[in-house]
């Protein structure tokens, strides 16, 4: 099986947001704006129903006239677990070119394991499409964030990411893909270690 | 930092192309967008059809993973067509590729069970990524269409006898003109326009009509 990059995986940058290149795509995580930056793809949740903690959709959909949610209120996009719409040409304020919105479902059901499939759908969504630089924003805003929970989210996070890369069938149309995780207001050293580890496990 | 060179492009796994049936009644336009569908490895017209009949024929005999649906055709039109398509396989993925960029035509599209509505100014780049996107089973949007939708989903819908009113209103009829075509006293025409205003939010007759042609909620 054919890939870029493969044997090019950074394992020795603990101390900077990078976590790691597996084949054409290399993981940084660093706080990550909503509006302001400029990425081709920004990949947000969307919970199945309105979260006051969730300040990320909040803000974004501000920007975007309230949207997300009148098109949730008008049930053509629920935010029900695993849905998906893209939302192309975005308007001023925003920077990036696209939104893609994935449905996170009801918070109190979604463990690590469903963010590990939230972050494989959202990497197979951004091979497919062809981005070249994206800005993930999927997060479990839960009150209890312990470390392990960090740690454990975070690997499964990765991992699905991985699984869609090892995965993807499509033709990839840049040379490096950036992903950039978005690290606000998460522990970032509990997060980027545990990524770094699960990647470090995955590639041995 | 786009490779650009088609030369260039790494596979890593094959895999089968998305198959797309073309759905519109000008062959200019279909010829363009299979000459661009042409250019992507992944992805193959399986079958063309110039109005919603020959289009429910032809999903039900190539079965295509995506269906690239025009709205205003002869005979059967576009939202009947997705809706018998959806009538017989709940899984069908429609994307609209319409001139029409009103909001009563894009929610209808969608609540028919369409999962992409672009305007045919779309850019090429845009129609490739609607296409793979809506083929993994998401659904996607211009965002300027998605802002307008959102803005009327909630909104009370006219009813077919406001519609009725408003269309005949729209080709210069008066009340009493109305009230005769429709069979109806022209007090109660009054209150059907009455109501149109409030639905729309609309100052007269003039700025109804005008609303509703530009939200697509009549043809005229």
């Amino acid at each position: 099986m054919q890939s870029f990059g493969e044997g090019r995986e950074r394992m020795d940058e603990s101390g900077s947001g990078v976590i790691g290149t597996y084949r054409a795509v290399r993981f940084t995580a660093r706080p990550v704006d909503a509006l302001l930056t400029d990425v081709e793809l920004l990949i947000v949740g969307m919970p199945a129903a309105p979260d006051p903690a969730d300040d990320i959709t909040a803000r974004l959909d501000t920007a975007l006239q309230r949207t997300l949610v009148q098109l949730r209120e008008g049930g053509l996009f629920l935010g029900q677990f695993g849905e998906t719409l893209v939302l192309d040409r975005l308007p001023p304020p925003f920077l990036a070119c696209s939104l893609l919105a994935i449905g996170m479902g009801e918070l109190a059901k979604l463990d690590p394991r469903g963010m590990g499939v939230l972050g494989e759908m959202a990497m197979r969504s951004a091979l497919k499409l062809g981005s070249c630089d994206v800005g993930y924003m999927v997060k479990l805003p839960l009150s209890d964030q312990s470390p392990e929970l960090i740690a454990r989210v975070a690997r499964e996070v990765m991992a699905g990411m991985l699984r869609a890369i090892d995965d993807h069938p499509a033709i990839m149309r840049c040379a490096i893909l950036e992903w950039v995780v978005d690290d606000h207001d998460v522990p970032a050293g509990i997060a980027r270690e545990a990524m770094r580890q699960e990647l470090a496990d995955w590639t041995n | 930092m786009p490779i650009g060179s088609h030369s260039n492009h790494l596979r890593t796994k094959q895999s089968a192309p998305i198959r797309i049936l073309l759905v519109d009644d000008h062959v200019l336009l279909r010829e363009g967008v299979r000459a661009v569908l042409a250019t992507q490895e992944d992805m193959v017209v399986v079958g063309e059809a110039d109005d919603g009949a020959a289009a429910i024929d032809a999903y039900a005999r190539v079965r295509p993973d995506v269906v690239l649906m025009d709205l205003q055709m002869a005979e059967i039109q576009g939202l009947e067509a997705i809706s018998a398509i959806r009538a017989n396989d709940p899984q069908a993925r429609i994307i609209v590729l319409t001139t029409y960029s009103g909001d009563a035509r894009a929610i209808k599209a969608l609540r028919a069970g369409a999962v992409g509505y672009l305007l045919k100014a779309t850019l090429r780049k845009q129609l490739l990524d609607a296409i793979r996107s809506v083929h993994l089973g998401g659904k996607h949007l211009d965002a300027a269409v998605a802002t307008a939708i959102a803005t009327h989903v909630l909104d009370e819908p006219l009813s077919e006898r406001e519609t009725e009113v408003l269309t005949l209103a729209s080709r210069g009829k008066s009340n009493r003109q109305i009230a005769n075509a429709l069979t109806l006293s022209e007090e109660t025409v009054k209150g059907h326009m009455k109501s149109i205003f409030a639905k729309l939010e609309a100052a007269d007759r003039t700025h109804a009509v005008t609303i509703a042609i530009s939200r697509g909620l009549i043809e005229i």
